[in-house]
């Protein structure tokens, strides 16, 4: 394989050219409008325009995309995370064109991107699945005989789509009254978004930690595991911090939760990277199969520093046909700890608004342990139609003690100037007693959140706000360097801007 | 030079004199000398008080990390001090970054303008020119970044003018909608 495109922008698309260049494969990027000059066109070998900036005119386009990768004569395509990723029609078109998809084959994806069906393939295996109802309710199933099977799942539980996703299409149900209502608002809302009302119902399970599992796959039957990742803490169901390993699974439980997350992936004859998801119970002991993820992870770093594995690389290297030859019993022996902070373009002050825009200045962390994943730069626009994601920080350390030192410290360092990030969520989400002791669940941060009704994360005391007054102060009045031979920018952080934006405009 | 900075409602009264290179500041009376230096729009700070004359002996140069970044429309300023963000307004000698206009405020008189708090685009118009809005009523929906966000009337009134148009996208601070 000698030129691969990459179907998708921003840190992932940066992430994967990087891997390309590091085997010596030629990338090719794809842009929208807006993202002419984007971080990862100008990394790229070859790129090209595909449409307009929402993404259904440009990187959801299916066939823009495959009339570029065949003209440009790309061997394989990377689909990143989102967009397309888990897209069988885009695997299938790949396979038609004789193009390799790095991920697994269209069927997979149907199959597991399904969630009844995936529940079936993992009860086949003796995985264990949140009990509930065996296959998908039509629209054809009235309420009165699902009120029966909600009687022998007991309450409460959980009304979820079949095809649903992100939250959507999903509806806790917490005594037989409420149930009507959920199955009404579950089904409306799943065949808006996906065109499919057909439901099923799960218990629900309370206070439960999410705990995932990477896996490679390869062409010859060999599937192999790593070491559990933590990803409890999520704002609406989105994750915000993730590490590895979890501070909660024990040697013997990560034994029982890889082995059941290859044995659900080697039965579908699973290929590339693909991530299983547990909830595991408040006892410590008890977990279940959630869904499957048939595409590259958004946190995949924590797991590529704590094994030493390059997971783009293998991606590549599968796709090529190649063997897996990593050491089985290495990859479940974590080496240190990891822990991302996803940063995200919202003003966490303004209850996560988004925050997209001009980025003035930016400086990205660095030193011991400290790996940035990121998609854009100083200069650049946060664009107001994608995800608004613009970089991962990720900690390594020997432990977790040091690996959160090491994240607060290069939090401390990050600085963008123009826009709002998480940042300072990040900071104060660290110092928070239940973090320091791994002590939460999937709804530890929702319910948080709730109790401080919007106050500062990181409010500035009396001696930052006097500081802060004299740096504003003086910024009507530096004029001129201060320092010979150094290029003075203080009136243009403010100056310059507008002149930027106004000058765009005209 | 007088400023008069305003920070979390206190104003604090900065003196500011230039000595060259250098510059002398007193915020309510505590004088300081401070020099600056840019790089790529991240500036050092160095404050060191003033000693007493005659007194000798070292002077504790205390170093920051500062950058300094316009808020929105209403024409703040944003100071990264520590890695906190202090808004803060500067009125006084220049007059240049007063705040401009307090229109969305709730407790305000006149009309209001509801604004864009980001650029997005406009997802659905709530009301018509001629509607009676409640206080906290949704307005606007304007959408960024895959989450749609409601914008509502700070106080209660009847929609005077409606600027935004379903479909187009809008920059921050542009007027969407003005009820009087």
């Amino acid at each position: 394989m000698k030129k691969i495109l990459i179907a998708n922008r921003g840190e992932i698309a940066v992430r994967v050219i990087r891997a390309c260049r590091d085997m010596g494969i030629a990338s090719v990027a794809v842009y929208s409008e807006c993202d002419r000059a984007a971080r990862h066109v100008r990394m790229a070998d070859e790129a090209y325009p595909i449409g307009g900036n929402p993404p259904g005119e440009s990187y959801l386009r299916i066939d823009k995309i495959m009339d570029v990768a065949r003209a440009c004569g790309a061997e394989g395509i990377h689909p990143g995370y989102g967009f397309l990723s888990e897209n069988e029609d885009f695997s299938a078109a790949c396979r038609d064109a004789g193009i390799k998809f790095l991920g697994p084959s269209p069927e997979v994806i149907e199959r597991m991107g399904s969630k009844t069906a995936a529940r079936e393939v993992a009860m086949k295996v003796g995985a264990p699945v949140v009990p509930g109802t065996e296959g998908a309710l039509g629209a054809e199933v009235s309420d009165e005989a699902i009120a029966k099977l909600a009687e022998s799942i007991g309450y409460p539980l959980m009304v979820k789509a079949v095809a649903g996703g992100g939250g959507k299409g999903m509806r806790v149900v917490m005594s037989p009254a409420e149930l009507s209502g959920a199955i009404r608002a579950a089904r409306s809302e799943a065949g808006a978004s996906f065109g499919d009302s057909a439901i099923f119902l799960e218990r629900r399970i309370g206070k439960a930690r999410h705990i995932e599992v990477q896996l490679l796959g390869d062409q010859h039957g060999t599937v192999l595991p790593f070491v559990e990742r933590e990803c409890s803490l999520q704002r609406r169901h989105q994750k915000v911090i993730e590490e590895t390993p979890s501070a909660k699974v024990s040697p013997e439980l990560r034994v029982r939760m890889t082995t059941a997350a290859a044995n659900i992936a080697r039965s579908v004859g699973y290929t590339g990277a693909g991530t299983i998801e547990f909830l595991l119970d408040e006892d410590g002991e008890s977990f279940y199969f959630l869904e499957m993820n048939t595409r590259l992870q958004v946190e995949h770093p924590i797991t590529e520093m704590v094994s030493g594995v390059d997971l783009v690389q293998w991606q590549i290297r599968i796709a090529r046909g190649e063997k897996l030859t990593l050491d089985p019993a290495r990859l479940l022996q974590p080496n240190g700890h990891a822990i991302e902070c996803r940063i995200i373009a919202e003003d966490p002050d303004a209850g996560f608004m988004p925050s997209p825009g001009h980025i003035s200045a930016l400086r990205i962390p660095t030193g011991p342990g400290i790996r940035d994943d990121g998609g854009t730069e100083s200069g650049a626009i946060v664009p107001i139609y994608y995800d608004p994601m613009i970089s991962k920080l990720i900690a390594w350390g020997e432990n977790r003690e040091q690996a959160t030192a090491r994240m607060r410290r290069a939090l401390s360092e990050y600085e963008v100037v123009g826009i709002k990030t998480s940042i300072p969520f990040h900071r104060w989400m660290l110092a928070q007693p239940e973090f320091v002791a791994a002590e939460f669940d999937t709804i530890y941060l929702d319910r948080l959140l709730k109790e401080r009704q919007g106050a500062p994360f990181m409010p500035a005391g009396d001696a930052d706000e006097e500081i802060a007054a004299i740096a504003a102060a003086l910024s009507t009045v530096v004029r001129k360097p201060a320092v010979p031979g150094v290029q003075s920018q203080a009136r243009g952080s403010r100056w310059t801007s507008v002149a930027r934006a106004e000058g765009m405009r005209s | 030079m007088i400023y008069d900075v305003e920070i979390n409602g206190r104003n604090r009264r900065v003196a500011v004199t230039r000595h060259g290179q250098a510059f002398e500041v007193s915020v309510d009376g505590r004088r300081q000398a401070a020099t600056v230096s840019t790089v790529n729009g991240i500036w050092s700070l160095i404050l060191a008080d003033v000693p007493d004359a005659g007194s000798a002996g070292h002077v504790r140069q205390r170093s920051y990390e500062i950058a300094i970044d316009e808020a929105g429309p209403s024409g703040e300023l944003v100071v990264h001090v520590n890695g906190r963000l202090v808004p803060a307004t500067v009125s006084g000698a220049r007059g240049s970054w007063a705040r401009r206009g307090q229109d969305g405020g709730a407790a305000g008189k006149g009309p209001q303008k509801i604004l864009a708090p980001m650029p997005g685009k406009v997802v659905k118009v709530l009301v018509k020119v001629g509607d009676e809005v409640a206080a906290k009523q949704g307005v606007v929906v304007v959408e960024a970044m895959k989450m749609e966000n409601e914008l509502k009337a700070a106080r209660a009134g009847t929609v005077k003018e409606v600027k935004a148009v379903e479909g187009t996208t809008v920059e921050a601070g542009a007027v969407l909608v003005i009820v009087e």
